[in-house]
């Protein structure tokens, strides 16, 4: 309520304040943690694997207002995404605000990568209040989960996973639908307990009731259909996890109605989901699917599973020896590796918390505890998550797609920390009571902030920005020059042929899946062959044509309409020497060699003249 | 759950008597039919192969030493030596040996033992259930399903004392008991209010007895058990927050380590006198990623077992384990459909009944909170996989947890059946309707459990096993008792590198398991001296070979053709041109024996030899500069192969490990001499007359050891020198 005089609410003030510390904290721990100081925000921070794919989606978007389709790239027909589907479309828009102010694939990627700390501890702070937690936990809990190796280790190249802002408001929906507070409104006990002598108020209060309107049903909506547009994975382990709470609603409940809430949730991500994929789904009914692209087979389930032990083992390169030594220890000889994703220690401990509940007695007509409803979702989750778990029978029987359970880490962390921050607030509120005993308190959260966020980051937090730097500098440099000897809209045919997307090193020495996006990423006027869609047309007719002998293979290009030809030198055994010495020999021409003698550039316009000039003689002779 | 009866309205011994007279009944018949004995003779073994070799060979060494420790019958020219690889089997030994007041054949007592093990099963199970107060026709119908659960067959006689897991019921009864609050074997005197020990009663004498037996059971049975006991205290003690729980749990998990110790302790005593195995290779020394590669995992446990009778169910099975990366001991972990549902059953049951109030709820909840901690930490990349990077876990197939998982799931599921037959019973129909549920169930379950994916084709096995009987039986009458053979290649006993062409890791016991009166060179346990010896030997020419076995008293060299690549064609030619004589071969043509008798008598005029025995190490080499640490004692044979006496000169120099004046003891029959030696060396020179055969000098020095590498290295012999008169 406002108090005469005040200009915002009391609560919102402080909020507001707390807000503006937990930024404050994140900013001054992503500097510190990541080096930023030595980083140029219009460079790529990671500028190779994955992230290229990313950073070329962002560039797409720019230019050609969406992601799906881009002419520039998988000349001569152009890219298409439909086959490689992404239901990522709220980081996309995000990214086309952002883009809106700063016109730059890199610097948007980048500044959306690094706008995601802040977000995270944002919504997780927003959660945390939610339930009623104190300030100086929520704070801690909330940069904490911001700063878990996880976020670094998908870091730029997987962007997309690195928004993980909405799992906290997921979660909550998630304990929501769990302790019947969406839709279904359940009384506040595990079971339905009679109104005892508080007359008609209370029996109303405690009787059981829909409620479709509701302010928390619309959030819950909302979450949902925000959570459907920013990634398969989190959807997808949201669904499971809000079928679980709604089982255990209707277990606990002794009722069906219950599952009721879960259900239309998961339908609302489901219709999200889909929704996303509209595009592709409608561009298989008219060319059929591929069968080519995405395929997974169930095995990779087990591979890229979550492993327990990885919950709690120590960061690469932690700053205590022992552990350091134990982390490259357990890296160096397991043969089931896998990702890192680290609880952190006070994770850690939030983890065992929770377990050390589960023999825990409670009484039929005691209030369900918070930390039983993070049990219940962590059991569930770990069970699906770990190594041939319930996901390998999910893959095994039903569906291959997804296969990146250890991505379940997210969810686990967040109750984990959950549970601490829970334990953490009852203890303030039990002991810390007056002003002498907030300072010791607070001097112990910010003990346990400095602690855990050096425990949970190490040197694989940042990159060699200047090295960086330096590469991406030299092929702006190269593509520029190349770009300055072609017409605009000209094509230029990049080689080795790759397919796009996901064939790892198969057939190209060195050189990794989307490194040929390279060319593009610094081109404004030139159209790339690189990015044609795996067994699609244009990709077959790729395929094809490097077949040929190499006097064919320049003609048949010149024919079609290619002006140049990229060779990238790490895709060859020979670093590209003999291809080289043929082309040269063939165009009596040298080629154009970036500064880094990586790649080179072979010019067809004289050739195509001679062609064009021998296939007029060929007509004037006839 | 809440209203449902818990306890039999008429409990009589007569009626407790039928229910295990027809448990027995129907496991015979389902013993009989599964694993189609019509086809067996009992005195053929089921299994003859790979680990069912080392079964039978311990089960030999038992019968015809009354230990299974030691057997001199093999590891030639010293004896087989168990301590090194303690398998802790005491439990099953003392009922192979109660088994030979009936039969002193070695595969009659593992069948036996094997077939007796479905029988032991289903009843401690019975025992098991009907004291979780489930109905009898329920308890009796999940005991049968236990015993043939996918792991037993899968076991079979290779891991016998593994498939004998009839101690795993009762201590999950034990578990229970703990778990559950009850008040036993420490309770409150409630005259002074202290705790005091209670043995009078049965619950209590009876845990006891079966935490001390299992406490001898196969070492991963003990290590669960121990695991389940600790995870049940701290349950009943987080309810109730009892110091007598916590002290019970002590008590059972401390008489469970004293058995298990107890057990150990012939291995340790050994440890304390010969020092830990040196060699790196040798089995007992597990890293640290096993626990992942044979971790459990949830899917294994679901997916149906092997060779099922539903097409869906074994295209479903066959699918998973064409293409899985992480196949651990596979199908053993298979709990079967009904076993699966109570799994699924009690992972629910682990968050969802820990409000209960009602006894059987609770039990549910115990059940499930087991049996989630016991994925948790066994699981693939579990917390077990983390104890043992830290160095603290000391389970390496941590899959084999699937037996306690597979017993709390049956006792789930027959708890549930139990609901819904006790609530029908009371009707007269109901209770004939649910007679015949129970006893379809039985049939479908146990259709669904088993196969003949993993019955050996026995007509493959007689002929194998009575080949070589043949065999071993020529080569007995051709050479005098108590001769020695050695058996080529060379396979280390024990050792991760133990396995040539087509040849198994054990398969050289065949010849001791068909033999009477000979000794076998292979048994010798890996990283000690006669293994070392071993090597020694079959790394000569072949032509040294000869005579060194000859000089070390063999009488016959036994080829097992399989661990050839080009089937021991080149050996063999050798040795027939060397000793002008044609082998005994075996009837299937896998095996051959060479006679040495000949070959000894013209053997008389090779040199002197010297072999290092127990207690010196390695040799190491600097340059030209050779040398071996010794612990306090050590042993050194020389080996005179001529049929006279030979004058032989011994030189070499001696220094302690650690710096300070010592004495060195050298002993031997001929001369008895203390030298004092210390850290910059003495030389000793001694000429001596040698015996035929060989003469053993003994080594016993003062100086204090220096620990390192596992290695307590007191003195060193430097630059060993043997020369003989010729």
């Amino acid at each position: 309520m406002l108090d005469r005089g005040e200009i915002m609410p009391r609560k919102a003030f402080k909020f507001f304040v707390a807000g503006a510390i937990a930024l404050a904290l994140c900013a001054f721990s992503m500097v510190k943690v990541m080096k930023l100081d030595g980083a140029d925000l219009k460079v790529p921070l990671i500028y190779g694997v994955d992230a290229l794919l990313v950073e070329t989606l962002a560039k797409g978007m720019i230019e050609k207002g969406w992601y799906w389709e881009n002419d520039a790239i998988g000349a001569p027909g152009g890219f298409q995404m439909f086959d490689f589907p992404l239901a990522d479309n709220l980081h996309l828009a995000v990214m086309k605000l952002i883009a809106l102010a700063i016109p730059d694939g890199a610097a948007v990627c980048n500044i959306y990568y690094l706008l995601t700390f802040p977000l995270i501890t944002l919504s997780c702070l927003c959660v945390f209040r939610a339930f009623q937690i104190a300030y100086g936990p929520a704070i801690l809990g909330s940069l904490l989960f911001s700063f878990l190796p996880y976020h670094f280790q998908r870091s730029e190249a997987h962007l997309f996973l690195s928004g993980y802002y909405l799992v906290p408001p997921m979660v909550m929906v998630i304990l929501w639908v769990s302790r019947g507070q969406v839709f279904w409104h359940a009384p506040r006990c595990g079971v339905v307990s009679r109104p005892r002598h508080n007359g008609v108020a209370e029996e109303e209060q405690q009787r059981p009731r829909f409620e479709l309107l509701s302010r928390r049903a619309l959030v819950s909506v909302g979450i949902c259909l925000l959570v459907s547009s920013a990634g398969i994975y989190y959807a997808f382990f949201a669904c499971y996890l809000l079928l679980v709470a709604g089982m255990a609603s209707c277990i606990t409940q002794r009722k069906i109605q219950p599952l009721a809430p879960a259900l239309v949730l998961i339908a609302i991500l489901f219709v999200g989901v889909y929704a996303n994929l509209y595009p592709s789904y409608a561009f298989w009914r008219t060319h059929g699917k591929n069968p080519t692209v995405a395929v997974r087979a169930f095995q990779e389930s087990e591979v890229y599973a979550l492993k327990i032990a990885q919950l709690f083992l120590p960061v690469s390169g932690h700053r205590l020896g022992y552990l350091k030594d134990l982390e490259s220890r357990y890296q160096q000889q397991t043969s089931l590796l896998n990702t890192n994703d680290y609880l952190g220690v006070v994770g850690c401990c939030g983890f065992l918390l929770l377990l050390a509940r589960l023999p825990r007695r409670r009484s039929r007509s005691a209030k369900p505890s918070l930390l039983d409803d993070l049990l219940v979702l962590t059991m569930a989750a770990i069970l699906l998550a770990t190594i041939g778990g319930f996901s390998s029978m999910f893959s095994l029987l039903v569906n291959t797609s997804l296969r990146c359970y250890y991505r379940m880490t997210i969810y686990v962390a967040f109750c984990a920390l959950f549970a601490v921050v829970f334990r953490l607030d009852r203890l303030a509120r039990r002991y810390v009571r007056t002003w002498q005993a907030r300072i010791p308190g607070y001097a112990f959260l910010a003990g346990l902030l400095v602690l855990g966020i050096l425990d949970q980051t190490a040197g694989f937090c940042y990159f060699d920005y200047a090295s960086t730097k330096v590469e991406y500098l030299q092929d702006r440099a190269f593509v520029r020059a190349l770009e300055q000897t072609l017409p605009p809209g000209a094509l230029v045919f990049q080689l080795p042929y790759k397919p796009f997307p996901e064939t790892g090193f198969a057939g190209t020495h060195h050189l990794y899946d989307y490194e040929l996006f390279r060319a593009y990423l610094h081109s404004k006027s030139l159209r790339w062959s690189y990015g044609a869609m795996r067994n699609r047309e244009v990709d077959r007719w790729q395929g094809a044509v490097v077949q040929k002998p190499l006097p064919q293979l320049v003609e048949t290009l010149a024919l079609a309409g290619f002006s140049g030809i990229y060779i990238d030198r790490n895709g060859f055994a020979d670093a590209g020497a003999a291809l080289e010495a043929g082309l040269s020999s063939l165009l009596g021409s040298k080629p154009l060699v970036s500064e880094n003698r990586r790649l080179a550039f072979f010019n067809l316009t004289a050739y195509r003249q001679l062609l064009r000039n021998r296939s007029a003689g060929f007509s004037g002779g006839s | 759950v809440e209203t449902a009866k818990l306890s039999d309205p008429n409990p009589s011994w007569r009626t407790e008597i039928l229910t295990y007279g027809l448990t027995l009944l129907l496991t015979g018949v389902a013993v009989f039919f599964l694993l189609r004995l019509g086809q067996t003779d009992w005195r053929i073994p089921f299994s003859y192969e790979h680990d069912s070799f080392l079964t039978l060979a311990w089960t030999k060494t038992l019968l015809d030493n009354g230990c299974w420790l030691t057997n001199p019958y093999l590891g030639a020219p010293g004896q087989l030596e168990m301590y090194d690889y303690p398998t802790n089997c005491d439990l099953h030994f003392l009922a192979l040996k109660g088994l030979s007041l009936f039969t002193s054949d070695p595969a009659v007592s593992v069948n036996l033992y094997f077939l007796l093990s479905f029988y032991l099963v289903a009843l401690t199970a019975l025992t098991a259930l009907r004291s979780m107060k489930l109905a009898r026709g329920v308890a009796v119908v999940s005991s049968i399903l236990y015993a043939f659960l996918p792991y037993h067959v899968w076991r079979g006689e290779p891991h016998l004392f593994l498939a004998a897991y009839y101690m795993v019921p009762l201590i999950c009864m034990v578990v229970v008991c703990l778990g559950s609050s009850t008040s036993f074997l420490l309770v409150r005197n409630e005259a002074t209010g202290r705790l005091q020990l209670e043995l009078r009663s049965l619950r209590s004498v009876g845990s006891v007895l079966i935490c001390a037996a299992i406490g001898w059971d196969f070492p991963y049975y003990p290590m669960f058990a121990g695991f389940f006991l600790l995870v049940a205290g701290l349950y009943a003690w987080a309810r109730h927050a009892a110091a007598g729980t916590l002290g019970r749990t002590m008590l059972l998990v401390g008489v469970t380590v004293a058995g298990f110790v107890g057990n150990l302790s012939p291995s340790l005593v050994y440890w304390w006198r010969n020092g830990p195995n040196p060699s790196p290779l040798h089995m007992a020394k597990r890293s640290w990623t096993d626990g992942e590669a044979f971790g459990l995992t949830v899917t294994q446990l679901l997916l149906p077992g092997p060779g099922h009778r539903l097409p869906w169910f074994k295209s479903l099975h066959d699918k998973y384990y064409a293409a899985s990366k992480l196949i651990s001991e596979g199908d053993a972990m298979a709990l079967g459909t009904i076993g699966s549902l109570g799994f699924l059953l009690l992972i629910g049951c682990s968050v969802y009944c820990h409000r209960s109030a009602s006894e059987r709820g609770q039990r549910f909840h115990l059940l499930g909170v087991l049996t989630v901690c016991a994925v948790l930490v066994c699981t693939a990349g579990g917390f077990g996989t983390a104890f043992n990077l830290l160095g603290l876990g000391m389970v390496r197939c941590y899959n084999r947890v699937s037996i306690f998982i597979g017993f709390l799931a049956l006792a789930a599921i027959g708890s549930a059946m139990d609901i819904l037959y006790r609530r029908y019973a009371a009707y007269r129909c109901g209770r004939w309707i649910g007679g015949a549920g129970l006893a379809a169930l039985l049939v479908l379950g146990l259709a669904d459990q088993t196969s003949c994916t993993y019955l050996t084709p026995f007509a493959a096995v007689k002929e194998a096993y009575q080949s070589d009987a043949d065999f071993v039986a020529r080569i007995e009458a051709s050479v005098p008792k108590n001769t020695m053979v050695f058996q080529m290649p060379y396979v280390a006993f024990l050792s991760y590198v133990n396995a040539y062409h087509r040849m198994q890791p054990y398969d050289h016991f065949r010849g001791y398991l068909h033999s009477h009166k000979l000794h076998w060179s292979f048994g010798a346990m890996h990283g000690r001296s006669i293994d070392d010896l071993h090597a020694q030997v079959a790394s000569l020419p072949v032509e040294s070979m000869l005579c060194a076995l000859a000089s070390l008293d063999f009488g016959g060299i036994y080829i097992d053709r399989a661990g050839y690549a080009d089937n021991g064609q080149e050996l063999e030619s050798k040795l027939r041109g060397l000793l002008g004589t044609q082998p005994l071969i075996s009837r299937n043509g896998r095996l051959s024996f060479f006679d040495l008798a000949g070959f000894k008598q013209r053997l008389i005029y090779s040199p002197p030899w010297a072999h290092w025995g127990p207690g010196f190490y390695v040799e190491e080499t600097a340059g030209s500069y050779h040398w071996r640490w010794c612990g306090k004692e050590g042993l050194l044979y020389l080996m005179n192969p001529s049929d006279h006496p030979r004058q032989v000169r011994l030189r070499f120099l001696v220094r302690t490990c650690r710096s300070g004046a010592a004495t060195l003891r050298i002993t031997c029959p001929a001369f008895s001499e203390w030298l004092p030696v210390d850290a910059s060396g003495s030389a000793f020179t001694k000429t001596l007359e040698l015996p035929p055969g060989r003469f053993t000098i003994r080594f016993d020095c003062t100086a204090a050891p220096f620990v390192e590498g596992g290695r307590s290295m007191v003195f060193g012999v430097f630059n060993f020198q043997l020369e003989s008169d010729s």
